[in-house]
């Protein structure tokens, strides 16, 4: 009961995240969609990353930023946008401007514009090696367990994989949080955790098994 | 017997306190007037330690070429201005391309975490990497064309260039001198029938009357010379060594030497950029993980430790604050190991020091269930548990010891974290957490007889 009670919920969230998906697709984060990067410098030295916060705030339409120190000196901030319009980059130099007391153009601001990585760019370095411990993995398992049937080793293995990284990603696009610094280690864990839940019940259905047989 | 299980326990406590006092404190020395902690700083990944941040745009700057027609003895050669980069190699394919070499660049530079883009537009590219002082060493080859090309050292003509490269090779050999440091420039046919034919030519020669005349060749480097020089040989095997230094006694020196002519060997194995390119920013980025976000996650650890612990202690009891002192102690010794082993602690690491301290907890949880249900039995019976969680984790291992060996700095760092955290829950758990708990069964079977 416990357990049909925990696979519904799990259907659940997923299905939600399907619907997501298809809805608005993933909020792909700075890390990896496109961006905008622009350079404040104010050279006393009097750059208040809570004003600009505010600043970038209101100029970009509330848009995820993120703002660090440039350097030791705390003259200079880079502010990381997803990409941005010129209009919106025209309303912060004004802002920025009547804020500082500063004559400041576009050039001075040192815009880097670039686009988002591929698909391809982004899940290459994993596919090696994310493959291979899983390849391994469902050998030891398959070899291990093997008196529980081949075939349904292998299968619940994959499945149980499957699962939490649709159930992580559900939960991404659910929430619409973006994919981000965070994506990856929590993907990386729910892989460890598939693959050690797999292990820890195929292991217990395996002595299940040895005892009934050893009782027949 | 009860007397000697619990002094055997009382130390084994004392033990782990010791461990935990270490890890979370540390080791104080007074030096220099100041008491310093000796124990290794964490090795923070970027995400905490800040990045380089690097963008490199087309070069649109002009350079002067002699203009062939003019150079007679009469007139005085003239020179045209034209553009560093042709509009024609200004394409979206040569940005690609500029891009994959560079890629590959990194990885022989064995810059293992980057975020490297390009504008399809303007060529502009965009490079983040983990901080380190070797990357303003690196610069000028991250930069480089890759050009290398032999000259007439007079006209300056083109003798031979990439064209006709196979590859580099960093060697070196030992002789009375020192160990001599050299890059052996090794050339396709076409090639070593030009190196041939050059080396016959631009040599020293001695007319009747003893006057020598030397023919030289210029050797560049991108526009920079790296020698001018003539054949003293016919090469005919294809090869051109070139001699970047020789050491004597200094390791260091030596160690410089080859560092440098693998760098060039970089450069050349991995194609030329058909750009040339210059950097317009080169600056450190402050961590996107602030010391707040840090103190969070810090504390974050804390309350699941805390919760873990207290879940333990309110199920078990006495049987409990032994198990929580004993999951204390793995995550200080864990902590211990990670600080001189140069894991990287990355937001990866971290996870993975999630799965191990869950992985240890399950454990740790059972083997008390073993005390509290069995404890006339407990050290077979934890033994066997023991081995069993072993050959459960065993894709655990798989997974470590194959992330351990990517070349890629999020992967890495949760497999080399996964791997001590592992290593340390056999040796830890073997040595400390059974002996641990099989005093306490031994107290409770004592009490009840």
């Amino acid at each position: 009961m416990k357990k049909k009670l925990l696979y519904g919920i799990v259907a659940i969230i997923v299905l939600a995240g399907i619907i997501m998906f298809a809805i608005q697709g993933f909020n792909i984060g700075n890390k990896y969609g496109s961006y905008t990067k622009l350079h404040f410098y104010v050279e006393d030295g009097t750059v208040n990353k809570d004003e600009i916060s505010q600043i970038v705030s209101e100029s970009f339409n509330g848009k995820e930023a993120i703002i660090q120190n440039v350097e030791y000196f705390g003259e200079m901030v880079l502010i990381t946008l997803p990409s941005v319009a010129d209009e919106e980059v025209d309303t912060f130099l004004g802002k920025i401007n009547e804020k500082y007391s500063l004559d400041y153009t576009k050039d001075d601001l040192e815009i880097i514009n670039m686009p988002s990585l591929t698909l391809k760019e982004v899940v290459s370095p994993y596919i090696f090696p994310v493959c291979l411990t899983v390849l391994l993995a469902l050998i030891y398992m398959v070899v291990r367990y093997r008196n529980l049937g081949f075939w349904k080793v292998l299968l619940k293995t994959i499945l149980a994989i499957v699962v939490i990284q649709a159930l992580i990603f559900s939960i991404y696009l659910i929430f619409n949080l973006p994919l981000d610094l965070s994506i990856i280690p929590v993907a990386l864990t729910g892989l460890g955790i598939a693959i050690i839940y797999e292990a820890y019940t195929n292991n217990k259905n395996w002595e299940q098994k040895k005892k009934e047989e050893e009782e027949e | 017997m009860k007397k000697n299980s619990t002094l055997k326990l009382i130390v084994l406590i004392v033990i782990v306190v010791l461990i935990a006092l270490i890890s979370f404190v540390g080791i104080y020395k007074l030096q220099n007037g100041q008491m310093v902690n000796i124990m290794p700083n964490y090795n923070l990944g970027k995400e905490f330690s800040g990045t380089r941040l690097f963008s490199f745009i087309v070069d649109d700057s002009t350079k002067e070429i002699k203009n062939e027609e003019t150079e007679t003895e009469e007139e005085t050669a003239e020179t045209t201005t034209v553009p560093v980069n042709s509009k024609e190699v200004l394409t979206e394919s040569n940005y690609q391309l500029v891009k994959e070499i560079l890629e590959k660049r990194l990885v022989n530079y064995g810059i293992i975490d980057y975020d490297l883009r390009v504008d399809k537009n303007t060529g502009t590219i965009a490079l983040e990497t983990v901080e380190s002082t070797d990357l303003d060493d690196l610069l000028a080859f991250f930069i480089s064309q890759g050009k290398f090309s032999i000259l007439d050292a007079e006209t300056n003509e083109v003798l031979l260039d990439n064209a006709n490269i196979k590859e580099a090779k960093t060697m070196y050999y030992t002789n009375d001198d020192g160990t001599n440091v050299y890059l052996d420039i090794v050339f396709d046919e076409e090639g070593k029938a030009k190196l041939e034919e050059i080396s016959k030519t631009y040599v020293e020669t001695t007319d009747e009357e003893g006057n020598s005349t030397k023919k030289n060749v210029t050797i560049k480097l991108d526009d920079d010379t790296v020698t001018t020089t003539y054949f003293g040989q016919t090469m005919s095997t294809g090869e051109l060594p070139l001699t970047i230094g020789t050491a004597t006694t200094d390791a260091n020196k030596l160690r410089d030497y080859l560092l440098q002519a693998g760098q060039i060997e970089t450069l050349i194995n991995n194609g030329m950029y058909p750009i040339v390119y210059t950097t317009d920013i080169n600056e450190h980025i402050s961590p996107i993980v602030t010391e707040n976000i840090l103190n969070k996650i810090v504390l974050g650890v804390i309350i699941v430790v805390a919760l873990m612990t207290l879940y333990l202690i309110i199920k078990y009891k006495m049987s409990g604050i032994i198990a929580a002192i004993s999951i204390v102690g793995y995550l200080a010794l864990y902590l211990i190991m990670v600080r001189f082993t140069d894991t990287i602690m990355s937001l990866e690491a971290f996870a993975a020091i999630a799965i191990s301290v869950i992985i240890q907890f399950v454990f740790v949880k059972r083997a008390t269930n073993i005390v509290k249900e069995k404890p006339e039995n407990a050290g077979k019976e934890i033994n066997k548990e023991f081995l069993k969680s072993i050959s459960i984790q065993i894709p655990l291992y798989i997974m470590a010891i194959v992330f351990v060996f990517v070349e890629w700095e999020t992967i890495k760092s949760f497999g080399i974290a996964l791997f001590w955290g592992l290593l340390v829950y056999l040796a830890y758990n073997y040595f400390i957490t059974k002996p641990i708990l099989m005093q306490k069964a031994n107290i409770i079977s004592a009490n009840k007889e």
